[in-house]
């Protein structure tokens, strides 16, 4: 697991989803933590995103059109520079293939939906350290 | 288009598709089989119509739970305020500023206690000096009246002597001298006599009212006030009692707003079934767009046989879909209904936090009002009876160095008096004398020398004993004029700092506790306001309704396709092995999904999983021992 010991202060935290509800919810559990969120509807507009500036976390749900959050995390890691940027992979998908993929990709961290807003708070936290 | 036209819309095309149905179900009979036959725009309209339910479905519920989620967003900020404003009153009632001002009441009644002790103890020192004042006042009234009795004598003896001794003519200008003198020793001796008696009937007077002032202050008001201010220690006892209390519930308010606030947050999280409930529709929807597909390319092809074949694989399909729809359906009620009951429970709690706060608010209210009444009694009772005692205490100084001063004079009589007593030896040895030289009548004179004689020692002796008297009286008043005036001085002094201490320390209460009431007020206001927005939005809830309605008329319209060429359809190849069923069963990503699909058409192990060189128990182990959830991996 890729665990970096930064500060928390002024972090960017990349939130890519196709639910609005999901990004929203999100942005809700890291509200007043000084975070600065960013939203991505799905992954080319989150490639756009990470080519564009620095991001110090990406959160990304796995079943996205176009680019889904595999390909988008394999399109990081071969990016120069963000070899190491952890990544949350959001899921509800049980597909234990989809999860060696995601294992293999370099994923930091795979949750399953549903989740606690405290939980994910809890995740980004850690991660950032 | 609004919900309702567009479900009306719906439901006219779906009366309108059966219809046509039923006649091409007619129009087949008889001609290829017993199975309908549909052109390629029939199958367009049939499954194009379950699609644009679903999006239509997609795009009501995100914005349900979009609007939701804004409502909730404002729900959990306003909880946080509650929350907040139940810390601050915590921080006030159990602050410094709170147990400091009562540590301040404490020590202002215990202040007050020892005033009105000391004022007690000042005073009944001066009702006991002015009483043996009066006391010793009372025995100068024995030696006065036997001067009365020495000078009414010394007059007798005076004209007895004349009388007794007026045939002795050679000693007669002698005789009528010592007459003469006895006489005027008598007046003189009375004179002074008199000013005394005089003297001590003001000073008693004035000793007695002196006394009876002090004897009422202390057995009334004194006595009251000590009352009144163990009263006030009581009171403010049970203010301490309540503080406590206050304590205890305040901190159970700021857990319960805290819990709230927790509440929303939760309810915020479960929103996300609508995105669980979102891609079971996609994969529905996806399905559903595979099936067109098909149809196309068979239409394409021309191949009737195959389009026979094809026609039961998409009555599985729909069958299927409408299985997973409904699911899909059901879960979204489910999580709807858990939101709308957690909704209501938050409701109530809010509400149970409201009145906790009343009732919080009320007791401090009510204890606020009872404190300060007592308090404010104790202290005007401190203040008369000290501002009494003033005045009390200034009168007894005045009646105390008035028998000082007029003792002092007294005692100069006093003295006169003792030297009129030597001058009546004087007067006995001469009427002695005079008995030698008269020979008749020489016994008369005789008996009066010795009456003299006789009044001289008595006028001696009484003269020491009121001597004796005034002086004690005089030494004792001496003593408490000294201090009754450095007290009455010091007193002043109290009254006035104690007045002003109390009063700063009233307001600054008052204004403490101002501040907490206003709290109380707005925390309790926030608090109903936020519980009845919450019952309102739990009960405008109609997300379920509105969906289940439009997914029932997606799964109307499934098995109507379904139905139509399910009734004939012809055993043939297992159903789950077709290419479409396989590729259906891969867009799935929910293990409910995928217990549906195999309930449907049989299960088969169409996914291969492989394993992974790690377990996933270890991930989720390594996840757990994080503390992270039992949802997550960690690789």
């Amino acid at each position: 697991m890729k665990i970096k010991n930064r500060e928390i202060l002024h972090k960017k935290i990349l939130i890519v989803d196709h639910s609005l509800i999901v990004r929203k919810m999100i942005g809700f559990a890291l509200q007043g933590s000084d975070y600065e969120i960013i939203e991505a509807a799905d992954g080319v507009d989150a490639v756009r995103i990470i080519y564009s500036q620095p991001i110090d976390l990406l959160v990304t749900a796995m079943d996205m059109a176009n680019i889904n959050g595999l390909e988008l995390s394999r399109i990081v890691r071969e990016t120069s520079g963000l070899e190491d940027l952890p990544i949350i992979m959001l899921t509800q998908d049980e597909n234990r293939v989809l999860k060696n993929e995601a294992r293999g990709v370099g994923i930091s961290l795979l949750i399953s939906k549903p989740f606690s807003h405290a939980q994910i708070f809890n995740l980004v936290k850690e991660v950032l350290g | 288009m609004s919900l309702l036209v567009r479900n009306e819309a719906v439901s006219q095309r779906q009366t309108e598709i059966e219809a046509k149905g039923s006649d091409s179900r007619n129009r087949s009979c008889g001609e290829l089989s017993l199975r309908p036959r549909w052109d390629r725009d029939e199958w367009y309209e049939y499954l194009s119509q379950p699609g644009r339910q679903l999006v239509e479905l997609h795009a009501l519920t995100e914005d349900r739970f979009l609007s939701f989620g804004a409502s909730l967003t404002d729900f959990h900020k306003r909880a946080t305020a509650v929350s907040n404003l139940a810390s601050s009153i915590q921080g006030k009632i159990i602050g410094d500023e709170s147990s400091g001002g009562i540590q301040k009441l404490q020590m202002l009644i215990e202040r007050m206690s020892i005033f009105i002790h000391d004022i007690r103890t000042i005073s009944g020192q001066n009702e006991r000096a002015l009483f043996s004042i009066c006391a010793a006042l009372e025995q100068l009234q024995s030696p006065l009246q036997l001067f009365g009795e020495i000078t009414r004598r010394l007059q007798i003896i005076g004209i007895t002597t004349r009388i007794e001794c007026s045939g002795f003519s050679d000693s007669q200008n002698n005789i009528t001298h010592l007459s003469d003198s006895i006489r005027r020793l008598g007046r003189l001796i009375a004179g002074d006599m008199n000013e005394i008696i005089d003297q001590v009937a003001i000073l008693y007077d004035l000793s007695k009212a002196a006394h009876c002032n002090e004897s009422a202050l202390n057995n009334g008001e004194s006595a009251r006030a000590m009352a009144v201010v163990a009263e006030a220690r009581s009171v403010l006892e049970q203010l301490v009692t309540n503080s406590c209390r206050a304590r205890q519930q305040s901190e159970s308010l700021t857990k319960s707003s805290a819990a709230v606030t927790q509440s929303i947050a939760e309810i915020v999280s479960s929103i996300q079934f609508h995105d669980i409930t979102r891609q079971q529709i996609e994969h529905v929807t996806e399905s559903i767009e595979a099936f067109g597909q098909a149809i196309s390319k068979n239409f394409r092809s021309g191949e009737l046989a195959d389009r026979e074949s094809l026609e039961r694989e998409i009555a599985d399909g729909c069958r299927l879909q409408s299985e997973q729809l409904g699911n899909s359906g059901n879960e979204l009620s489910a999580a709807v209904w858990r939101i709308i009951e957690s909704l209501h429970s938050l409701s109530a709690n809010v509400k149970n936090l409201a009145s906790d706060t009343r009732e919080l608010s009320g007791d401090t209210a009510r204890g606020e009002n009872n404190f300060f009444a007592a308090i404010e009694s104790a202290i005007e009772s401190v203040v008369t009876v000290l501002t009494d005692n003033l005045a009390t205490a200034a009168d007894s100084a005045l009646a105390i160095n008035a028998v000082v001063s007029t003792s002092a004079k007294m005692v100069h009589l006093v003295e006169e008096v003792e030297a009129f007593g030597a001058e009546m030896k004087v007067l006995a040895l001469n009427a002695s004398i005079e008995s030698v030289h008269v020979k008749a009548g020489g016994s008369a004179l005789g008996v009066i020398a010795d009456s003299i004689q006789d009044l001289a020692r008595e006028a001696l002796l009484q003269s020491d004993r009121l001597s004796t008297g005034l002086i004690a009286i005089t030494k004792s008043a001496k003593t408490l004029s000294g201090t009754n005036l450095g007290e009455v001085t010091s007193h002043d002094l109290k009254v006035a700092t104690l007045i002003s201490d109390s009063d700063l320390m009233l307001t600054e209460l008052r204004q403490t506790n101002a501040q907490l009431l206003e709290s109380f007020a707005r925390m309790d206001q926030q608090a109903d306001s936020l519980a009845s927005d919450i019952f309102v939005s739990a009960s405008s809830i109609k997300v379920h309704q509105e969906a289940g309605a439009i997914i029932d008329q997606g799964i109307a319209a499934l098995n109507f396709i379904a139905d139509r060429f399910d009734a004939s359809a012809r055993p043939g190849k297992r159903r789950g092995d077709t290419s479409l069923i396989k590729g259906i069963r891969q867009r799935y990503s929910m293990r409910s999904e995928r217990d549906i699909h195999d309930r449907i058409v049989g299960g088969s192990k169409l996914l291969q999983e492989q394993p992974h060189p790690r377990s996933e128990k270890i991930y989720r182990d390594e996840a757990k021992e994080h503390g992270l959830g039992a949802n997550v991996e960690l690789f």
